[in-house]
């Protein structure tokens, strides 16, 4: 069974490098545009891990967050938060509510692989003989 | 609140653009002089406000049209399995400039400004210039980046 992704940002060219980054594990990534859909798509898909912006319109990735954790059901999902901002109050604050990990971008391929190696066991995808 | 009088704007600029662009797209962005530009090519622009208590101002990030379609092509392409669209493009400007503005928010913390940032929007055209209040202070920082000239506008008002 390949591990599931979901990206939640409101940017596609972030949810883009998501799907980019984990192209050669076995993965599968399904993408939300903000928190409210962020949390349909947790419901739906149920994936082994999210990673999730901040600043999004509809609703924004620490409300997601906050609802996340207070369902039973999807409480237990790994979240490591992806995002521009990086002040010290707001990692504080994430944290409290139960962030596995922290991203501040920019980024590479690389470090969302190897966050993601930290919770997940990646295998490589197998390839076609 | 007096930290802004020292705040080093020259040096976060040059420091956090170059960043964003090579690590996001292993492109080297390095300050020049100021150049005009004398072809009338279309601008790909990003904006994002930012405000806080005693500051607040805007970021501009001025991409020539066929740097932002190198850029949108880098990031999005093979993803999309497909050439990328104007508005694919202008989404991939936005975020790069949405990087540089949480780069220029940390630096504003560190100071003792705490800033927020609006969302970014694109603005596309020719010959534009972005009117300016009297109490704007207007910051202009140049960078030549895969041959072309890749330009940060900072507004300040304090």
């Amino acid at each position: 069974m390949p591990h599931k992704i979901l990206s939640v940002d409101d940017s596609l060219t972030i949810r883009m490098l998501v799907k980019r980054s984990f192209k050669n594990f076995d993965c599968l990534v399904c993408e939300a545009s903000n928190g409210e859909e962020g949390l349909a798509a947790a419901a739906k898909e149920k994936p082994d891990l999210i990673f999730l912006d901040i600043t999004m319109p509809v609703m924004d990735g620490v409300t997601m967050l906050t609802k996340l954790k207070e369902n039973p059901d999807l409480k237990g999902i790994p979240v490591i938060m992806l995002t521009a901002e990086s002040g010290r109050e707001n990692v504080a604050y994430i944290a409290k509510l139960g962030v596995r990990d922290y991203l501040v971008k920019p980024f590479k391929d690389e470090q969302l692989i190897e966050k993601a190696g930290r919770i997940l066991k990646l295998e490589a995808k197998a390839v076609a003989p | 609140m007096n930290s802004n009088l020292s705040f080093p704007l020259e040096e976060v600029v040059h420091r956090v653009v170059p960043r964003v662009m090579f690590t996001m797209l292993e492109l080297e962005a390095q300050p020049t002089e100021p150049i005009q530009s004398e072809a009338e090519e279309e601008r790909v622009t990003a904006v994002i406000g930012f405000g806080g208590e005693g500051i607040e101002g805007s970021l501009y990030f001025h991409f020539t049209e066929s740097l932002a379609r190198r850029v949108g092509k880098i990031l999005l392409e093979e993803s999309l399995g497909r050439s990328v669209q104007d508005g694919e493009v202008n989404d991939a400007v936005g975020e790069l400039c949405n990087m540089v503005a949480g780069g220029l928010k940390a630096a504003l913390l560190s100071h003792g400004m705490d800033t927020a940032l609006s969302p970014p929007s694109v603005i596309r055209g020719k010959n534009f210039s972005i009117a300016v209040e009297e109490n704007t202070r207007v910051n202009h920082f140049f960078f030549s980046c895969d041959g072309q000239v890749l330009d940060l506008e900072v507004h300040l008002n304090f």
